[in-house]
């Protein structure tokens, strides 16, 4: 049911094209569309009801050898935006990249869920209030907020080759979190998820912070040195995952600036790490059935037993390195597209949480960190403050650790993985991971004494 | 516009409303190695409309100027759904303005191949240093124009063109690769884009240099910023704690930022303002028609102001200090820093040095961010002080620490104030939205810095 554009973003796309011809040797265009409305509630009051439309119109084209690329939102400007591109376009890289054809076999991939439409304001105002009743008696010196939010979007593509799609998309999110304030110890906690679908469950998310509240309430002393870590799945995504996907990105490679570059078929990670990306599921947020150029989808190995598998091109650096693209590409309004990935699934090992502890005796758990993203991420360097996190001593949860930072180089640690998680989580459905134990992880605390 | 705004804002069953249009252009080149990576340009119109009822908001985006009153009627009828908590705004005195822009040199009349060269200019200046793997350069311009009116009776058009510059060299031994950058930016101002090649060869050798330097051992050390780093510390470790959305309605965060608290010693000053002229942060009404002020934060060591919306300073009975920014139509206005800076002191920075026995000096900065009391922000530049003296080049160095006790530990400040203008800050979904920041040279006793 999602498969073509509607009737008017197609015309509308063929105008803009129109605009094109014989100024141009090859153009694409694009639509995308969303609406959405945010309830949040913060300290425990519903304070903000929000309704956010948005609507834009790209375009790239290919003038002699050369592409550029606009944007407007304005659909009586079609010939200005096409006149702004192919401006820009005599400045623009220099390019060989070919579109594709229209392919006869593209999977169908379901990303919008009717039930989305059945969801009122006032019961996502309902649910939010249940969430902070529910949350309140876990410790009710801590203040809560949450956040709830639906929405519906529309993406649709033309390529002067005759590629056609269109697809919808349903979102609908549900956060909350807390903050304990014990003179000046502040400790956050929190969950939520998103997906396409409405997904009421809360007790989920209870039980998380449940359990954040029991392992965090009190501090424990953490010693300074190189001690096993475990990577809680959203330290998993935030810490580990970040440097590996600039690594794999195809512009990085091309530049020879990513430690990952001519080692495809090689044993980068330990031989039980593997990583697949796959937009093909039904359902997940990041779901398509073709990329935003109009390569169809498929789910690939990025790292399959430990081995480098792929590499993410999206046609300009597929075109560059002489090799086919791998429908990663992702654009938005105004610039050019880049390569990324779908939905992640890391797979699960066969530790359990308790095995797990025990193997690593003395050692520390993340969940989140700040201050990520900065250092040398290229190199693999990866590291921040502990935002939330524990202390682990003899096998057990003691407390939770503070004022203390976290450094590793993932292309070290995750060459030898001590132990990867039998459970897995899903997260914001974009990311299915277990937890992942490394050793030799620097953490160090700020001393007492100060 | 605006007696179509005003039109639209009448009749209405609400404490306040507010409606912005706005007109939002921005172009970017983007170069990675010898050639243009990305070049684009868009434009888009839209608007937001918010009330205010009994303490609760209702908030509507959308791209099409048309049925302005609906779109009112609809912020109003969400915040009736929402209301009922009780609360109370500070109201304003109506504004009619038009204020100038700031444009010394209007990026968006410079010629598309003067930028192109310009950028190749600084790539060749970069690759003539021996052993650089790669380089990345860009160069973008925005420019934003927001027609306000409020049901107070004001009208504000303002118009800001915002700037900015980054590039980064790249250097690589095996898989080792070091990097380099800076970033700059100015309100309206292409000039201070030129005249930077010495600068992008200097970048480049210090990318190349780091690839020997060694990796600081992960401890306490005293550290001293230069004032590109100091100001990033005045951002992220105290700037976002006097935020008020914060503090207004947790009662355990007013007792922990009560104005009178001692945060550090006599010689520590901070302050936040708009009104500080011809800066990224500079503006003359905020997006809640309020007008811009220059804030005392911190005054001799002891908390004296916080920076505020309409709705917080009600809230907290405060003055409201026009602070309430929002990226653009698609965001409702939040409580945000502009040009947030710690004043000079009266020593220089080489006597700062001179008494550190063993330390950091780290410069330049990568990026930061907090997490109320802590915070973390990371030098792109690092050196050993032993003895009072500079000596070897280290590894990028992460910095950490608790903004309570961190404080304390400034224990001097310079006279050599310096203003960076270079990033963006990001909050609630809002991001980069242009600030500048800054700081003399400053010294920081037994503060956390992150290594191998």
């Amino acid at each position: 049911m999602t498969q073509g554009p509607t009737d008017a973003d197609l015309a509308l796309l063929e105008r803009t094209l129109a605009y094109t011809r014989g100024k141009t040797t090859a153009a694409e265009a694009f639509v995308s569309e969303g609406e959405s409305t945010p309830v949040s509630f913060e300290a425990e009051k519903l304070k903000e009801i929000s309704t956010r439309q948005t609507w834009g119109l790209g375009i790239r084209v290919f003038v002699d050898g050369r592409m550029g690329v606009s944007s407007t939102n304005d659909p009586d400007k079609l010939e200005e935006l096409v006149d702004r591109a192919i401006e820009l376009a005599h400045y623009g890289p220099e390019s060989e990249l070919i579109l594709p054809n229209p392919s006869p076999d593209t999977p169908s991939i379901e990303t919008y869920d009717p039930a989305i439409e059945e969801v009122t304001t006032e019961a996502m105002v309902d649910a939010g209030r249940r969430l902070l009743d529910d949350a309140k008696p876990l410790e009710p010196e801590a203040l809560y907020g949450a956040s709830l939010t639906h929405s519906t979007g529309r993406f649709a593509f033309l390529n002067s080759n005759g590629v056609s799609f269109g697809h919808r998309k349903s979102g609908f999110g549900l956060f909350v979190s807390g903050t304990l304030i014990r003179d000046t110890d502040m400790f956050f906690i929190g969950e939520g998820d998103r997906g396409c679908s409405p997904d009421w469950d809360m007790q989920r998310h209870i039980d998380g912070m449940r359990q954040q509240i029991a392992w965090g309430k009190e501090i424990a002393h953490t010693p300074a040195g190189h001690m096993p870590v475990l990577f809680m799945p959203r330290a998993v995504s935030s810490v580990l995952l970040g440097p590996f996907l600039s690594g794999i990105n195809g512009k990085t490679v091309l530049q020879g600036s990513s430690p990952l570059g001519g080692r495809i078929g090689e044993q980068v990670f330990d031989k039980r790490l593997s990583i697949v990306d796959d937009p093909t599921l039904p359902l997940k947020p990041p779901s398509r059935s073709y990329d935003d150029e109009g390569v169809p989808s498929r789910r690939q190995f990025l790292v399959e037993d430990g081995v480098l598998r792929t590499i993410l091109y999206e046609l300009q650096s597929a075109s560059k390195a002489g090799v086919e693209p791998t429908s990663s590409a992702s654009r938005g309004l105004g610039a050019m597209p880049g390569a990324g990935t779908s939905h992640l699934t890391i797979a699960p090992g066969d530790a359990s949480f308790d095995d797990i502890l025990r193997t690593m005796g003395d050692g520390v758990i993340v969940e989140r960190l700040i201050g990520m993203g900065q250092g040398n991420v290229l190199g693999g360097d990866a590291g921040g403050n502990i935002l939330l996190g524990y202390r682990v001593q003899g096998g057990e949860v003691i407390g939770r650790v503070k004022d203390t930072m976290l450094h590793c180089n993932i292309y070290d640690i995750l060459k030898d993985i001590v132990a990867i998680g039998a459970e897995t989580k899903e997260l914001g459905g974009s990311l299915s991971t277990p937890a992942i134990l490394c050793d030799g992880v620097s953490i160090s605390p700020k001393t007492d004494s100060d | 516009m605006r007696d179509e705004m005003t039109q639209a804002l009448s009749g209405h069953n609400a404490d306040y409303i507010e409606l912005r249009l706005e007109e939002l252009d921005t172009n970017h080149i983007s170069m990675r190695g010898h050639e243009i990576d990305d070049i684009g340009g868009s434009s888009s119109r839209g608007g937001a409309a918010r009330a205010y009822v009994n303490g609760a908001w209702g908030f509507v985006t959308f791209t099409q100027s048309d049925n302005l009153r609906e779109r009112v009627a609809t912020a109003v009828r969400q915040a009736h759904l929402a209301s009922g908590e009780g609360g109370e705004l500070v109201r304003g005195e109506p504004v009619i303005a038009e204020p100038p822009p700031v444009l010394d040199n209007d990026p968006f009349l410079v010629p598309l191949d003067k930028k192109v060269n310009l950028l190749q200019e600084y790539v060749e200046a970069m690759w003539a240093v021996p052993n650089i793997q790669t380089t990345s350069i860009g160069s973008g311009n925005r420019r934003r124009v927001t027609h306000f009116a409020n049901s107070e009776g004001s009208y504000i058009r303002q118009e800001r063109v915002d700037v900015t510059f980054n590039a980064r060299a790249m250097a690589r031994r095996d898989n080792d690769v070091q990097q380099y950058g800076v970033s700059v930016g100015s309100l309206g101002d292409y000039n201070v884009l030129e005249g930077r090649h010495d600068e992008m060869r200097d970048i480049a050798e210090k990318a190349v240099a780091l690839l020997d330097a060694p990796q600081v051992e992960g401890r306490e050390y005293t550290v001293i910023c230069d004032p590109i780093l100091g100001g990033v510390f005045a951002h992220e470790a105290f700037g976002h704690l006097s935020e008020s959305d914060f503090v207004y309605e947790n009662d355990r965060m007013k007792e922990i930022m009560v104005l009178g608290r001692r945060f550090g010693g006599q010689h520590l000053n901070i302050v936040d303002g708009a009104s500080v002229p011809g800066l990224r942060g500079s503006y003359h009404y905020d997006d809640e028609g309020i007008p811009a002020r220059k804030s005392d934060l911190i005054r001799e060591g002891v908390l004296v102001g916080r920076l505020h919306s309409r709705e917080t300073a009600g809230k907290m009975g405060e003055g409201v200090t026009g602070n309430a920014r929002a990226m653009d139509y698609r965001f409702a206005p939040i409580v945000r820093m502009t040009n947030t800076f710690i004043e000079p002191g009266t020593a220089t920075a080489e006597e700062l040095i001179s008494e550190v026995k063993d330390g950091v000096y780290c410069k330049n900065w990568y990026g930061g961010m907090t997490s109320m009391e802590m915070f973390t922000f990371s030098a792109g530049e690092a050196y050993r002080i032993r003895n009072g003296r500079i000596e070897e080049l280290l590894r990028p160095v992460v910095l950490s620490g608790n903004v309570f006790t961190t404080l304390e530990n400034l224990d001097a400040v310079a006279n050599d104030l310096d203003m960076n203008e270079g990033g963006g800050c990001g909050k609630g979904g809002q991001s980069p939205l242009p600030v500048s920041n800054g700081s003399p040279h400053i010294r920081i006793q037994n503060c956390l810095v992150g290594g191998a």
